[in-house]
């Protein structure tokens, strides 16, 4: 009988044991969370950034990212994986959206002008002209009313009642591993090209925010959905790995209110395809990583209409019992670009001292125009690993990245139609400090000179040059950030 | 038979290395685990999440617990890292999707628990704490 419940006993434990590391290892949930203090600071209000973004210099506090991973590993073949991402703006925070307050024109006689009222104004001015002998011209008059339309249209920033809330599907896919040198994704993932698309998180990355050329004007496809082969081998103690993938192409966020088709695969020439060939040295220094990038791809957008084709008896005849099963779909390209990118990537670490960079050239072609815009972009970071302590990791760091692009317009892109500048030179001060292993405190302070471009814009059939002092492509701001990873 | 000065040179370099490198502690493996050796870059592979088998079968790495000697030692000797870096080192693989840190055992009964049960499985215990429920293995 003590026999027999010895050996249940023990039984329980190994259940318990197994059991326990089956449930330990099958599923699992993680993730980080940040929250961010930011101000920015404009030399002008004349800096041609602020066409597409809102004056404000107050102090922002948002959540920027509550991201959850959901991770399940089933058998040894196989492994499921979820990232969703969720960011909230705090109460009192401006929220800078463009349109939310229109502007107001203030008149020498104290009356405030509005977009109805415009046409009136125009009038008056008119007739003033007129009456002291220097009328003005139909022509003039439509010049003055768009300036006047165009002053109103430019919106400011407003302070928020409400909390803005955003969730995004950052990635989902299933893995199914074959060997170490060949293995499959199927799904949404995050582009492995460079360094720091793939290490997206903020508990990562170094300075507050990844670099923009990976960011906020992506040069490589930040997401893409579709099919990745991926694997490594070791050379000695070097890894070589490599990624390649066959997608739907670069999944961008656009702003138009008129439906259409994005990244339809209509055929195999409409994927797009890429790669990552990454060198992970050891014992050379105490880390070098040195990876090559290349996509070719595809943006298409389309809109389908659905034609009805009436019979001419039916049209002479005023009938209203159409054959409404006369009818086929069109479809018009209103947007192809064709882009080719190459980029390479470098990480370095030894004794404490860090060097990271990457360098990433894209060209794009209208495949409807036949015209071309190309971007270059770059950066490089140097950063320190202090140890105060066991538990504490300080890395002051400095960052310089440049991007900048030419004939944008060239491929106009539904979301941005207008970009009145030709790219930017950031330099990033600040320092990363790590608490604990998993928690971290960032300060940053950035500089940012917008690159100048010539240009000129139609406003009621006149062109209009703009221009700029050196002290309008400047903007600064500072940041500070807490983040945890759980 | 007298030895030379070159060849008593030789044996105290190679019994010193091999307590320099051997420690206090020792790497288990499942007693039906075929291999009596490891490269210590696999090993180190194994603790890092690149290498996902071991003697053709899913390696399971089991850490001591972080504030012991045992993986004060291990850590650095091994994977090259102190307990903080490898900490951040996983933190790190996290939130890049690639995995998550492998368990972790209070003790020594907890690490020779999981080793003794699971085939693929593989930790590094005292030396003195070895029993015939696990296997020792030697690092190249």
């Amino acid at each position: 009988m003590k026999m027999l419940w010895k050996a249940g006993i023990v039984g329980a434990l190994i259940l318990g044991v197994t059991t326990t590391w089956a449930q330990e290892q099958k599923f699992k949930v993680y993730g980080f969370a940040d929250l961010q203090i930011s101000k920015m600071m404009w030399e002008s209000k004349n800096n041609p950034l602020l066409d597409l973004t809102t004056y404000n210099e107050d102090v922002n506090i948002g959540i920027e990212h509550l991201n959850l991973y959901f991770d399940f590993a089933p058998n040894d073949k196989t492994r499921a994986f979820a990232e969703f991402g969720f960011s909230q703006n705090v109460k009192g925070s401006v929220i800078a959206e463009p349109g939310a307050t229109p502007a107001i024109i203030k008149m020498p006689d104290g009356s405030l002008m509005t977009a109805a009222s415009a046409p009136f104004y125009v009038a008056a001015v008119a007739q003033q002209a007129a009456a002291a002998g220097q009328p003005l011209s139909a022509q003039d008059q439509a010049i003055l009313q768009g300036t006047y339309e165009a002053l109103l249209a430019q919106s400011e920033g407003a302070a928020t009642t409400e909390q803005k809330n955003e969730f995004e599907i950052e990635r989902v896919w299933f893995d199914i591993f074959v060997n170490p040198l060949f293995n499959v994704r199927i799904g949404k993932f995050i582009t492995p090209a460079g360094l720091w698309n793939v290490d997206h998180g903020s508990p990562v990355i170094i300075p507050v925010t990844q670099p923009y050329q990976t960011s906020v004007i992506p040069v490589f496809p930040e997401k893409q959905t579709g099919l990745m082969a991926y694997g490594g081998t070791y050379v000695g103690d070097h890894e070589v790995s490599y990624n390649a993938w066959a997608t739907s192409g670069r999944e961008e966020s656009g702003t138009s209110d008129v439906p259409y088709l994005e990244n339809n695969i209509e055929n195999v020439g409409h994927l797009s395809y890429g790669g990552h060939v990454a060198l992970n040295t050891d014992g050379i220094l105490d880390q070098l990583k040195w990876g090559v990038s290349g996509h070719y791809g595809l943006t298409r957008k389309e809109v389908k209409t659905k034609h009805f084709e009436l019979e001419a008896a039916d049209v002479l005849t005023m009938s209203t019992a159409v054959n409404t099963a006369n009818y086929f779909y069109d479809q018009e390209e209103i947007e192809q670009r064709r882009e080719m990118i190459i980029g390479t990537d470098l990480s370095i670490e030894h004794m404490n001292v860090l060097v990271k960079g990457e360098f990433n050239y894209r060209t794009d072609e209208n495949e409807i125009t036949g015209k071309s815009t190309d971007y270059t972009g770059y950066y490089g970071l140097l950063g320190y690993n202090i140890y105060p302590t066991d538990q504490i990791m300080i890395t002051p760091f400095a960052m310089y990245e440049s991007l900048t692009w030419n004939d944008l317009e060239n491929t106009p892109n539904m979301a941005i139609i207008y970009v009145p500048f030709g790219g930017f030179k950031t330099m990033r001060l600040g320092a990363k400090i790590g608490l604990f292993y998993n928690t971290f405190l960032k300060f940053e302070y950035t500089m940012t000179d917008i690159v100048p471009r010539d240009l000129t814009l139609s406003q009621g059939g006149q062109t209009i040059v703009r221009n700029y002092e050196d002290k309008d492509m400047d903007v600064s701001s500072w940041s500070a950030q807490f983040s945890i990873a759980f | 038979m007298k030895m030379s000065l070159f060849k008593k040179t030789i044996v105290l370099v190679s019994i010193a290395s091999i307590l320099i490198f051997a420690g206090d502690y020792v790497v288990i493996v499942n007693p039906g685990n075929g291999l009596s050796s490891i490269d210590k870059g696999e090993l180190k592979r194994i603790f890092t999440g690149k290498s996902k088998e071991i003697d053709g079968k899913k390696a399971v790495p089991v850490n001591m617990n972080y504030d012991t000697p045992t993986a004060a030692e291990f850590l650095p000797e091994v994977i090259g890292k102190d307990v903080g870096k490898y900490k951040k080192f996983w933190i790190d693989q996290m939130i890049k999707g690639k995995g998550t840190a492998p368990m972790i055992k209070a003790n020594v009964a907890g690490v020779k628990a999981i080793v003794s049960q699971i085939p693929g499985a593989v930790g590094y215990i005292p030396v003195a704490d070895v029993d015939a429920t696990v296997k020792k293995i030697d690092v190249n």
